[in-house]
């Protein structure tokens, strides 16, 4: 008989034995859950490296971005108890293949969950918080349609190319090509109807706040919003705040500045900057707004000269 | 038709049964808590990838194990060979802290801290098979897989790892290691 199956660390004839140390439980079921999490992705996403051909694609496509609170409180009837959930962290993209063909490409610090049983039937539809860019697969049957709920909004896709994001407590959809419809959850607003919805037209941008308060815009430069998902940052007269809160939300960096007004500094570049990670973007910061930027502890010092 | 295609449930339990001996060897290996997380979730994902997990718990464990092993070190290789430009490759370090030796004699409780010094002196080799041993609690065979060395060499390392115990002068030791030593002959 194997001796070690019969009594743990502790063996009796010796004057000492071994013991582990303590540890939390929490580390194993944690351990548990990322390791689950990551199978379902994959599962999820078989297709992950398609990096060449996909810039290609997102370059052509439509933008839709919809900014929402900070989790989605889905209160909808008949959301499915089974999730499949793809998390980013900071400064990470996945470009993911959804089990229709069509493609996500989730920006960094977001989350896209789906049904574990996504079927033809039952139609396509994932939740996403953060941002997301989306190319939906044309599907000839009726009830396919293909819908992305975030906390205020539905996009419902007509068949398009679109990008959904759900930052700061607003959503803002930028649509280049294809159709999508809009309806707000729970409230009806004075713009539109549930039913009806707001159907946006391409080069459209929709600004949804949390009130549910709806703007919609003309964007003659849309492509420029699903940028992130090719590396690029577009600053068109940006100021640093809102440079500042995109650092935040796809980094985790804070921005602190040493005086107020210079959050105002509008920054504008031509025709996008690709940069790979937080260094680059502070690099390409410092020479455009003229002032020196110092990484310290996930915090960006601005000062100037 | 998605995500949960699998059986994660057996898979679970696996990782129930296993989570923590492969998260105390990945962390002597690495010597650093979130790292040896990090290791056994990728390794819970690669074998997953492969499902490559068949039969029982006796052959799954080392199995696990062993690939742990090569992943850890091949991550250990990789960092020296970027932060120090070296091409060695590690051997596993394995080191015993106070905390983890058990004086069942309370009289001897304070001895703790000197048992583990002497088991820190130990090769890096005889170390890691004692700690497979005593603290995995796998027979040779697994060990001589996981260490990807032959049985009798584990047995010699074994060997002389207590030799080696038992000559540190301390009556305490002795005594507890002749137990050990005892114990050890007592099975095969």
């Amino acid at each position: 008989m194997d001796e070690l199956s019969t009594n743990g660390n502790e063996k009796r004839s010796l004057a000492f034995g071994f013991r582990r140390k303590p540890l939390d439980e929490r580390v194993q079921e944690e351990n548990w859950k990322e390791v689950e999490a990551a199978i379902r992705q994959m599962e999820v996403a078989p297709v992950r490296v398609m990096k060449g051909r996909w810039k290609i694609m997102v370059a052509a496509a439509a933008v839709a971005a919809l900014v929402i609170g900070i989790w989605w409180v889905s209160t909808r009837t008949g959301r499915p108890e089974e999730m499949a959930v793809i998390k980013t962290g900071y400064g990470e993209i996945k470009n993911i293949l959804l089990p229709d063909s069509s493609m996500v490409v989730l920006n960094a610090n977001s989350s896209l969950r789906m049904s574990s049983s996504w079927t033809e039937t039952s139609g396509r539809q994932v939740w996403l918080d953060g941002e997301g860019y989306f190319e939906v697969k044309k599907k000839p049957s009726a009830g396919a349609k293909f819908v992305v709920h975030t906390r205020e909004v539905d996009v419902e896709v007509l068949g398009t190319k679109f990008n959904v994001n759900t930052r700061r407590q607003r959503a803002v959809v930028s649509l280049e090509e294809g159709k999508v419809r809009l309806s707000m959850n729970g409230v009806v607003t004075a713009v539109m109807e549930k039913k009806a919805g707001l159907v946006m037209r391409p080069g459209q941008v929709a600004e949804v706040d949390e009130d549910l308060q709806t703007k919609v815009n003309e964007d003659k430069d849309v492509a420029a919003r699903s940028g992130w998902s090719r590396h690029e940052f577009h600053f068109d007269h940006t100021s640093l705040a809102e440079i500042a809160h995109l650092v935040q939300d796809t980094y985790g960096y804070e921005m602190v500045v040493e005086d107020s007004t210079m959050l105002d500094k509008e920054i504008s570049d031509a025709g996008g900057v690709r940069v790979s990670d937080v260094q680059d973007l502070v690099k390409v910061l410092i020479v455009a707004s003229g002032y020196d930027m110092q990484i310290k502890d996930k915090k960006i010092y601005v000062t100037k000269h | 038709m998605l995500a949960l295609e699998g059986d994660t449930s057996a898979f679970h339990s696996i990782h129930g049964e296993l989570f923590r001996g492969l998260y105390d060897y990945a962390l002597k290996l690495l010597q650093d808590g979130q790292l040896a997380e990090d290791a056994v979730q990728e390794l819970f994902v690669k074998v997953w990838v492969k499902r490559a997990v068949i039969g029982p718990l006796k052959k799954v464990k080392p199995y696990f194990f062993t690939a742990l092993r090569r992943q850890v070190l091949n991550q250990l290789r990789n960092r020296q060979s970027r932060e120090l430009r070296i091409g060695l490759l590690p051997r596993p370090d394995i080191e015993f802290s106070p905390e983890e030796i058990l004086v069942r004699n309370e009289e001897y409780s304070s001895l703790q801290a000197k048992i583990a010094v002497v088991l820190n002196e130990l090769p890096k080799r005889q170390k890691e098979v004692i700690y497979l041993h005593y603290f995995e609690e796998m027979d040779y065979t697994q060990i001589a897989e996981v260490m990807g060395i032959h049985y009798q060499s584990v047995l010699n390392l074994t060997q002389k790892a207590l030799r080696k115990l038992r000559s540190a002068d301390l009556l305490t030791i002795l005594l507890a290691l002749s137990a050990l030593y005892i114990t050890n002959k007592g099975i095969r």
